[in-house]
């Protein structure tokens, strides 16, 4: 009998084994997912919601034509109620994901069956499926979508670590990091912090001269001192504006084929004179969206609402004028989906948005809102538009001298030129139809002036107009308009938004890192009447910003993207920060306010290769500037269209063809070569070599000092000698062939300095090593 | 006669789990167990092999009439139970129930009840021999369905067919559309219930008479205008409309199997139509000439894994390795001429040689070692070697490469000893081979001997005279711009 | 990066043994039964979900790389490859409203109280076995009936150059999507490391043109290294390729490796391996100083084959010229070769012009499939023509023989295809009588671009990006891959 117990016994121990083996039980990771813990409580915002939307609402969801079975998941009420088409039978049976069919059928395998559907070519993996599972079990609850509800300021987190925190923001971040058993990492050096604060706020690196005050600077406050003077300096208005400029598509061109000259630069100097006096956001958008209906508008704030007609407009023969004045409409209204609300409103013009709430009618009810303005589009065509000077398409308004006095001061023109802009009114009420499938031609229902109310209601009291739209943009309980802002100056910071997805905040884009510290800093923000410096200062002051940006092997595996910041953000510069960065530091920049956009150096024969032959007006031919114009900031680069500059779009510029708020940071064989090979870095490096060679006796120092302007601290003795060596080299070769040396010396617009030849050569290519470190394009 | 020992023990096992069993049964809907408990379903393919093998066991001796050792009843009864349990455990985690599980479980719950129930008559000694007997066959019954059940839960419908009943025959060269084609398409798809025995709709699609004839919706298939025949509507309803063919459940008709039937019924729905009567531009030709051709994947399905380290690590910049499609392991190499050559470069690629299937080394100062890694890629179907130094000897060399089906060549040293090996090649279907020391007679030799080998020999004769001979775009003053 | 296609689980094989079934089949199959078992594992449940990692097709592909020569501003079908006997006998009839029949007009015609018909100014010819009609205008691409695929039913949305030319480049009317080549990239990767996998050559004839610009070689949404690199013509083909006078080639590398033995340090400080990264861009930076010039350089090209192109061809920025760039840069691995040449629209002046643009194209374009054929690149290469719309079969302005113009014409046009998979010797696709609306197999730009694509192996349905919460693909939402096309 025993014998028998113990044969079995092992006879069971045994298969066990065979088994175990076979199912996997020793190759594991086979499914990444299923090692993946399900949280304990499931939250339908940030774990169900972006499952069923991303797989389910495209047949699912709120677009009424694509239904399928007339089932929606996004209602609870709908997703709770018996299946129309089969009797019984219930999506969702809270409590009961045995006897709910949203889970048979993500779970089924047989083709028809299983959901979502064989075609789909989507599948739900078994982590997706858990949490379905658990969050069904616990009642299957729903929730508003979390960036449609007022944020609110919540209690700061307790955390445990004593002594690093600076301000609220800390308290937000320490707690991640402590629920993720991370230590954030200490503070940047000074140096660092002071490039870092610097190239944020202005776009500029510290002036090297000025830098070592701050660093020798023992009195406390230090870093809020740094940030008060960045703030002040006028340099900040045009740092700002560079990057309103994307969400504003500014381009000195019509753009489409033809691309000709138009002037709006003039609205461009508004906008760097607003960031300087530093207006408050809710008054920079009304102005923008509405100014010339605010009452007794000012020229100044009609001239902001050049904002919505910096849209291409087409010069090509021949089209249907109704189908571009469409084209405008539909730009605006994305341009304020997109830039100012965060939202993807674009997604709703040719059928009801399919993940969030905005129906088509909602879509055209704020297209209503920008139908009105009186635009004819284009009158001529490049040729004629040069002869007579036609640079802008009604309505426009005329900027005279008396203006440029007096209130439009702040607009950098040449005496005697009038200079027209172009400008919103309502001088042109449309009655606006729903277009079918978005047709300009195909109109259907007429609608009101209307916002999307799933995102926040349009109150009564307001004006059906684009006031009454500002304001409602602007109402402190607009769960978004905040909130973007916010996540989109902190992407500024940290190169990426606590909302990755920074153009989208609706129910596809990503969920927020942090979420109530976003909440909290929106509302702080608008509490603060929308104080932009204030912002920036708050963020700046906290221990996260302030971290040192080194990447520990531990960071890397805890948290190779940086999601949880237990680090400062390293990245590459914008293409306009580079460029900024090297003219500033080779002492070329001219540091000039507004203006017309200038041409500085670029490749000869582009514009001409892909306009369409013969005289095409102004935009024919790329003229060089002389002088001071090539040598001024980025964002006074000459901004056409159809052909942006290069040095620019290398680096991930967008065509400003549309609203853009989230440039991409690539690295691509085509940025090296523009850093070793544009002429405007080979001067650049030459002149900071010829003032180096002048201005400082024994050439010991040389390298020493250029490193020092570049780079803004000095270099490690390991660095120095391999530069110093390579400098002593480069030296001995051009001694011996001073031709070559003159050659290198000869590149550039600005006047050759006297200095050594042979020496100023070396130094140039020292400092070109220098100028195309990693190091140099990076905020770190 | 009764089994006369007390091991109380085995009672008590045998009573509780069988209490436990019914709850489980009674209670299904409200059981959500703890993973570890529900780890314990993936037992039941274990432990189900016990009670069938030991119960049949128990009822053969039965049967025959010999005393049941009582341990082996226990045991039988014990593992019956714990089968029917994690069986049941295993069952939750499957979401819905297909009937197939449904009746496996209750059978597989009758199973382990009746042997109950027997056990204790065997340990009572109450109940009739006969009627034990009974209890036996219905046992066996019981766990003949519940097998049955299981297994075709398992592996499919139809893993009991007899082999070769399940793959289709290959198509032959010059098919009939209807036989070879379309019904091998209704075969797959409609006649499992359009065949004598189950004839749904009154309709048959066993035979191309039947098909014309059609059911009791009549038109089935309309010679010449598939718009009108039944069979394409139905084909083409949304898969939710109840019309819709094959209904819910059955796998649908691949888009280019709509097509065919689509076509083949435009073209009169005939039974005598062949593909060579197709005229070039007709979509059949090519919808079934991939029907015929197997996707090379399958083809390639053969070679031996090659891992993804394995191509990064010997991808470098001037040599790109890369699958030729999906996860398949035959890889393409190309090569680009580097500022300064290393045949290691390609010498390298030893370790992969079997999965090389496209080779790209034109223009490159290849070698005869180079030549002997190429020689090494027995499934080289691509290969070119055009502009390079290679010889008729070093060609040679390659006639291991039988599978080869295209080759460049033009532009280098080779002669006429290289032909023989051309016409060896059985596979070689294209030949690039212009600018070479080949003589005319022994290409014309070639050609006759090969007259399915596209041969391409340049651009030669009145093509050549009209657009190399002379330059001869015509000059005329330009037009003017309007 | 679509994350979707990462996911290591959507591949069916773990799919199904995450469920039930297989869990069972695979413990007995251990236990019993053994290797029976294995093949039915896979065998009945979902259709094969595949992975699709990037940077390879999906299914084995007939073309690995494309060349598109584009004749922007739109080469009219009936001077070209549509025939329409019926225009030479109604010649000067107005078109009748029943043929037009809603067709919405352009502001340049709109106005027009007649439209009366016009006749191709050339005259036509068959040729080759398939008997393909092409106008006098070309009689080199006569010559290579036999091996392009003819299609003249082509059709679009778009009356306009600026929608039309995007809506072939991108899919969508309105500029932002990514162009074809970039999808291209983006789905098979670059072949030769050491150059671009997307470049656009740019040549202008003397007919009316349309301006070209940077947005139709953009990569949208996808990462910028899609982007389609613009070479031109002259000593500096990529912008900022060449180092400045008084850099010599070695002094170009011991600058290099200051910079990266500098970098390295940088490295190990920060931990960021981005650094690496750029240290790679350099690299590769370095070695495309070398292969593009190389590959630009036609100097060794023997005579015949400069005879073969026409003497053009040493022109740099000639049509000709970049047909033959076209085949090296083929040759050297790039994957998408776009060709872009203007000069087509003819709104006046057509026969004239036309004559004119057909010189500039007519030779170079069957010269380069000669060339491609006889190196058996046909074999993996897709040759297309065309431009972005058709025009209109009766005359803009005064109707006047001689000198007469054509206004854009969106319902019907023609375009030829060669090599790459696709059937040679055929003629796809029928007009009416006029010219004007398709009686037979239309094809739309979405089921060209999905054709296109079946040919490089990519599934339209399957290569997709995920960009503002939406799946975005070339095809858009429509598209059908036309079998009839595909030999």
């Amino acid at each position: 009998m025993k014998q028998k117990i113990i044969l079995i016994g092992i006879l069971l121990s045994l298969t066990g084994v065979i088994y175990a083996f076979t199912s996997g039980v020793f190759n594991t990771a086979k499914d990444p997912y299923m090692n993946l813990k399900v949280p304990e409580l499931v939250d339908y915002n940030f774990h169900i919601k972006p499952i069923l939307s991303d797989n389910c609402y495209t047949c699912h969801g709120p677009d009424a034509n694509k239904r399928k079975a007339g089932l929606r998941l996004d209602i609870a009420a709908v997703a709770y109620s018996e299946l129309k088409e089969s009797p019984g039978k219930f999506a969702i049976v809270p409590g009961k994901p045995a006897k709910s069919e949203l889970y048979h059928r993500i779970t089924a395998d047989d083709p028809s069956e299983i959901m979502p559907p064989v075609d789909a070519k989507l599948r739900l993996n078994s982590y997706e499926k858990r949490l379905i599972k658990k969050w069904i079990e616990q009642g299957g609850p729903y929730e508003k979508h979390w960036a449609f509800i007022a944020p609110l300021k919540a209690e700061l987190p307790e955390t445990t670590l004593e002594g690093w925190a600076q301000n609220e923001i800390d308290a937000f971040v320490l707690q991640k990091l402590e629920e993720n058993n991370l230590l954030p990492s200490e503070k940047a050096g000074k140096e660092t912090l002071i490039r870092r604060i610097a190239l944020d706020l202005t776009g500029l690196p510290p002036d090297p001269e000025v830098a070592p005050g701050y660093l020798s600077d023992t009195t406390g406050g230090l870093v809020s001192k740094i940030i008060d003077e960045f703030l002040a300096s006028e340099h900040y208005g045009e740092r700002m504006t560079q990057v309103w400029l994307d969400v504003a598509r500014y381009a000195d061109s019509h753009g489409y084929q033809d691309d000709s000259y138009r002037t709006m630069w003039p609205w461009r100097d508004w906008v760097i004179h607003a960031f300087n006096k530093n207006m408050p956001y809710d008054e920079f958008l009304t102005w923008q969206l509405a100014g010339d209906l605010m009452s007794d508008a000012t020229r100044e704030q009609i001239l902001a609402t050049g904002f919505n007609r910096n849209h291409p407009i087409t010069q090509e023969g021949g089209v249907i004028q109704e189908e571009y004045q469409s084209y405008y409409v539909v730009d605006r209204t994305n341009t304020l989906g997109k830039g100012i609300l965060g939202i993807t409103l674009e997604c709703a013009k040719c059928h009801d948005h399919k993940y969030d709430p905005i129906s088509q009618e909602e879509y055209y009810g704020v297209y209503a809102f920008f139908n009105n303005v009186s635009e004819m589009g284009l009158r001529m065509d490049a040729v004629q538009a040069a002869k007579v000077k036609y640079f802008a398409d009604a309505p426009y308004m005329t900027i005279t001298d008396k203006e440029t006095d007096g209130v439009l001061s702040f607009i950098n023109n040449t005496k005697g030129e009038e200079v027209k802009v172009m400008i919103m009114n309502d001088s042109t009420p449309r009655q606006t139809f729903l277009l079918n499938r978005g047709n300009y031609d195909d109109p259907t229902d007429s609608v009101q002036p209307i916002t999307p109310a799933g995102i926040y209601p349009f109150s009564d009291t307001l004006p059906k107009n684009r006031l009454g739209l500002a304001q409602w943009v602007t109402d402190k309980d607009n769960p978004l308009t905040a909130r973007v802002f916010v996540n989109r100056i902190w992407a500024m910071l940290f190169g990426n938004g606590l909302v990755e997805t920074a153009e989208d905040f609706g129910v596809q884009g990503s969920l927020p890192s942090h979420p109530q510290l976003l909440d909290w800093l929106s509302r702080d923000f608008v509490e603060h009447d929308w104080d932009i410096k204030y912002l920036l200062k708050k963020i700046m002051l906290s221990a996260t910003y302030q971290q040192s940006s080194e990447v520990t092997p531990a960071l890397k595996q805890a948290d190779p993207n940086n999601k949880l910041l237990a680090r400062a953000p390293r990245f590459r510069m914008s293409g306009e920060m580079i460029r900024d960065y090297i003219l500033a530091t080779s002492g070329l920049l001219h540091g000039e306010i507004g203006g017309p956009s200038v041409k500085p150096y670029q490749p000869p024969g582009l514009w001409e290769e892909t306009n369409a032959g013969g005289d095409r007006g102004v935009l024919t031919t790329y003229i060089e500037d002389k002088g001071d114009g090539l040598y001024r900031r980025s964002l006074y680069t000459f901004w056409k269209r159809t052909l942006p500059p290069p040095s620019m779009s290398i680096f991930d510029a967008p065509t400003r063809d549309f609203c853009e708020v989230r440039r991409q940071k690539t690295n691509t064989p085509l940025q090296a070569l523009a850093l070793q090979n544009d002429i405007q870095m080979l001067e650049a490096a030459r002149v900071l070599a010829e003032n180096t060679v002048a201005s400082h006796r024994e050439d010991t120092s040389f390298v020493k000092e250029v490193f020092r302007k570049i780079l803004v601290r000095s270099p490690e003795s390991e660095e120095l000698e391999v530069l110093d060596a390579y400098y002593r080299d480069a030296l001995e070769n051009f001694t011996v062939q001073t031709g070559e040396a003159e050659k290198l010396l000869a590149l550039g617009n600005s006047p050759p300095r006297e200095s050594d030849p042979a020496q100023t050569a070396a130094l140039m290519l020292t400092a070109q090593v220098i100028y195309n470190l990693d190091e140099t394009i990076t905020k770190e | 006669m009764t089994l006369n020992f007390n091991k109380r023990w085995a009672d008590y096992i045998i009573l509780s789990l069988s209490i436990f069993f019914v709850f489980c049964l009674l209670f299904e809907s409200y059981i959500a167990p703890p993973a570890l408990v529900a780890w314990l379903g993936q037992w039941h393919p274990v432990l189900l092999h016990f009670p069938i093998v030991l119960l049949l066991i128990a009822i053969v001796l039965k049967f025959v009439g010999t005393r049941i050792p009582p341990m082996l009843l226990t045991v039988a009864v014990i593992s019956a139970l714990l089968t029917a349990i994690t069986g049941f455990l295993l069952g939750l985690k499957s979401g819905n129930k297909g009937d197939l599980l449904y009746w496996h479980q209750w059978l597989g719950a009758g199973v382990a009840l009746t042997a109950v129930v027997w056990y204790y008559l065997e340990r009572t000694g109450h109940g009739a021999h006969r009627a034990l007997k009974g209890l036996g066959a219905v046992l066996i019954v019981f766990i003949g369905f519940a097998g049955h059940y299981g297994g075709t839960i398992t592996h499919g419908e139809d893993f009991l067919a007899l082999p070769g009943s399940r793959q289709e025959e290959k198509i032959p060269d010059n098919p009939l559309i209807y036989e070879h084609v379309v019904n091998r398409i209704l075969k797959r798809r409609c006649v499992k219930c359009h065949n004598p025995n189950k004839t749904k709709g009154e309709l048959l699609m066993t035979s191309h008479d039947h098909l014309l004839k059609g059911g009791e919706s009549g038109s089935t298939v309309i010679p010449g205008d598939p718009d009108k025949s039944e069979i394409i509507r139905r084909l083409t309803l949304p898969d939710d409309d109840d019309d819709h063919m094959p209904p819910e459940g059955e796998s649908p008709l691949t888009p280019d199997e709509v097509e065919i039937l689509e076509r083949w019924i435009a073209l009169g729905a005939s039974d005598t139509l062949r593909l060579d009567h197709l005229d070039p531009t007709e979509a059949l030709l090519t919808l079934i000439k991939e029907m015929m051709e197997p996707d090379p994947l399958e083809k390639w399905a053969l070679l031996p894994d090659v891992a993804d380290s394995t191509l990064q690590h010997l991808n470098s910049d001037y040599v790109t390795i890369t699958r030729l499609a999906g996860t398949t392991n035959a890889v393409r190499v190309v090569m680009y001429m580097p500022p300064e050559y290393d045949p290691n470069h390609i010498l390298n690629l030893r370790p992969i040689s079997d999965n090389i299937v496209e080779f790209d080394l034109s223009g490159l100062p290849i070698g005869e070692r180079e030549l002997g890694l190429v020689a090494a890629c027995t499934n080289l179907e691509w290969l070119e070697i055009d502009r390079t130094p290679v010889t008729d000897a070093a060609m040679d060399t390659l006639n291991v490469l039988s599978k080869l089906r295209l080759l460049k060549v033009y532009d280098t040293e080779i002669g006429d000893e290289s032909v023989p090996l051309f016409m060896n090649w059985e596979h070689l279907e294209k030949l690039f081979l212009w600018n070479t020391r080949i003589s005319e007679n022994a290409l014309a030799s070639l050609k006759s001997a090969k007259p399915d080998l596209s041969v391409e020999d340049g651009i030669t004769g009145d093509l050549e005279a009209f657009f190399v001979a002379e330059d001869s775009i015509p000059k005329q003053d330009p037009p003017q711009i309007p | 990066m679509e994350e979707k296609n990462k996911l290591p689980d959507e591949n069916p094989l773990k799919v199904n043994r995450r469920h039930f079934f297989s869990q069972l089949s695979v413990g007995i199959g251990s236990l019993a039964l053994g290797s029976l078992l294995i093949p039915d594992l896979f065998k009945n449940g979902p259709e094969a979900l595949t992975v699709r990692p990037l940077g390879i097709p999906h299914f084995a592909p007939k073309a690995k790389r494309v060349i598109y020569l584009f004749q922007a501003g739109a080469p009219s079908q009936l001077e070209t490859f549509d025939y329409k006997p019926t225009l030479e006998k109604r010649m000067g009839e107005d078109l009748p409203d029943s043929v037009r029949n809603g067709q919405r007009l352009t502001g340049m015609t709109s106005g027009q109280e007649r439209f009366p018909l016009m006749p191709s100014a050339a005259k036509f010819r068959q040729y080759g076995k398939s008997g393909a009609w092409v106008s006098d205008f070309f009689p080199h691409i006569a010559r290579i009936a036999d091996d392009i695929c003819i299609i003249r039913s082509m059709h679009t949305e778009a009356i306009n150059h600026d929608p039309a030319i995007t809506f072939f480049q991108t899919g969508s009317q309105q500029s932002g999507r990514p162009c074809m080549g970039s999808w291209m990239s983006y789905g098979l990767g670059s072949e030769n490391k050491n150059l671009p996998s997307f470049v656009v050559l740019t040549s202008r004839g003397k007919g009316n043109s349309q301006g070209l610009y940077s947005k139709l070689w953009s990569s949208g949404f996808l990462d910028s290294k899609h982007q389609g690199v613009l070479l031109r013509a002259g000593k500096d083909p990529v912008l900022y390729l060449n180092d400045p006078e008084g850099i010599s080639r070695s002094d170009k590398r011991h600058l290099l490796d200051q910079v990266s033995s500098l970098n390295k340090l940088h490295h190990v400080e920060t931990g960021d391996d981005e650094i690496e990264s750029r240290i790679a861009q350099y690299e590769m930076a370095y070695r495309m100083q070398i292969s593009v010039p190389d590959v630009m350089d036609i100097s060794k090209e023997p005579e015949s084959t400069i005879k073969l192109y026409g003497e053009d061809c040493q022109v740099p920025g000639t049509y000709a010229a970049n047909c033959l760039q076209a085949r090296r840069l083929a040759e050297n691995g790039v994957r998408f070769i776009q060709l872009y040449h203007q000069g087509w629209d003819q709104h006046g002046n057509l026969p004239n012009e036309m004559a004119g643009q057909a010189r500039d194209v007519d030779k170079a374009s069957a010269a380069l499939v000669l060339d491609l054929k006889q190196r058996g690149m046909l074999e993996d290469t897709l040759v297309i023509w065309g431009g972005e719309f058709g025009r209109s079969n009766y005359c803009q302005g005064n109707f006047d023989p001689k000198n007469y113009g054509r206004d854009h014409h969106p319902r019907a046009f023609s375009i030829w295809m060669a090599g790459g998979g696709i059937k040679p010797g055929i003629t796809y696709g029928e007009t009416d009588e006029f010219g004007y609306n398709i009686i037979k197999n239309p094809v739309h730009i979405n089921d060209f671009h999905a054709t296109l694509m079946h040919t490089m192996g990519l599934d339209h349905e399957q290569l997709t990006y995920k960009y503002q919460g939406r799946r975005f693909r070339l095809t858009d939402v429509a598209g059908n891959v036309v079998n009839d096309l595909l030999a």
